[in-house]
């Protein structure tokens, strides 16, 4: 009798514990839903003769204009990247142009490091991006990255296009494959992030807009009155 | 008699060892007050300056793990990976280095107790 007491105890315990699960489950699983208007077109990550060659397209529900301001605010580059684990914006290079450097912990389930890299960051005329590494300053021989930004329907079109070459050791074959598998998953993380923070960064303006809009009448109507009133006098 | 010497040192090891590793940082007791006399001025809604500008409110366990508008600030197990960590100990450079409205930066004792809280799992105890 006892037994089987104690038996439906654990039983209950397992059932109350799996409810609570589901419900966590339920509630991880609600989180996300903002992050799946992206719509990931190609995400190819290749390796050969030590170079990482990335070409990440999507399709972001956010407009390009708001894209093209987070990829700019380096300042709070640390918000779309989960590698970034130092940032700063250096003084700018003697031709004037904009250096980030950043700390970058790469982990995988082979081995786990710190890399440090120094970019100059430029914003062309065509409104694209170009990220590119002084090898002096980093830890990579060599890279560059492009960010092609247009607009599509409500949202923008983006393709990112990148090389790096490291300039320290990975473990052939299997660490290749983690380092591949791990910049697949980041930037996965990555356009999920710039796309909400561009979307969230665009509906608080267009509701500063409406505010603006609404309180419009209100404030219009202060100075005439008030011109109205001195006029009077 | 040299072995008893040798098992008495053992367990006093064993001892200091087991008591290192069982001290974890309190939420309560250790974080609260540090986010108390430091964050919350800025980060309690509705008026915070911090609040508004990124919706992170420090007020209650529940709302420091949600982080801000953009994201979590807390990856738990993960101090080098967690932004709170990352600003307080100015990793993302001075400029954003948090507190951003007073003089002084966090204590050394007060970044390391942050650092040790996320590092254990950022647990509400």
């Amino acid at each position: 009798m006892e037994m089987s007491r104690s038996r439906w105890l654990q039983l209950h315990r397992l059932i109350s514990n799996t409810r609570l699960t589901l419900v966590a489950l339920f509630i991880t699983l609600l989180q996300p839903l903002y992050a799946l208007a992206f719509d990931f077109i190609d995400a190819d990550v290749t390796e050969e003769n030590g170079i990482f060659r990335i070409k990440v397209s999507a399709v972001i529900a956010a407009p390009p204009d708001y894209i093209r301001y987070v990829l700019a605010d380096s300042a709070h580059i640390y918000r779309i990247s989960p590698s970034i684990i130092e940032s700063e914006v250096l003084p700018a290079s003697s031709t004037g142009e904009k250096q980030v450097r950043t700390r970058l912990l790469s982990c995988t389930s082979v081995f786990c490091r710190e890399v440090e890299r120094v970019d100059i960051v430029r914003m062309l005329n065509s409104g694209d991006f170009e990220a590119e590494i002084i090898p002096a300053l980093s830890e990579f021989k060599s890279g560059k990255a492009t960010w092609n930004i247009t607009p599509m329907d409500d949202g923008s079109y983006i393709v990112y296009e990148a090389y790096l070459e490291p300039d320290f050791f990975i473990p052939p074959v299997v660490g290749t494959q983690a380092v591949i598998q791990n910049l697949r998953d980041e930037f996965t993380t990555t356009f999920i992030r710039i796309e909400r923070i561009a979307s969230i960064n665009s509906e608080r303006d267009r509701n500063t807009e409406q505010l603006l809009s609404d309180a419009a009448p209100k404030t219009l109507k202060a100075p005439c009155e008030q011109n109205a009133s001195a006029s009077l006098q | 008699m040299k072995r008893q010497q040798f098992l008495c040192i053992n367990a006093v090891h064993i001892l200091l060892i087991s008591s290192c590793a069982t001290q974890q940082v309190s939420y309560q007791d250790d974080v609260v007050p540090i986010l108390e006399s430091r964050c919350i001025k800025c980060h309690a809604s509705p008026d915070g300056i911090g609040y508004k500008a990124t919706g992170l409110e420090m007020d209650s366990y529940e709302s420091l793990m949600q982080g801000t508008v953009y994201g979590p600030v807390i990856v738990a197990g993960d101090s080098r990976r967690s932004i709170l960590n990352m600003l307080v100990e100015g990793r993302a450079g001075k400029l954003q280095q948090m507190p951003h409205y007073e003089d002084e930066a966090l204590s050394s004792e007060q970044i390391e107790t942050l650092k040790n809280w996320v590092n254990e799992g950022a647990v509400n105890n």
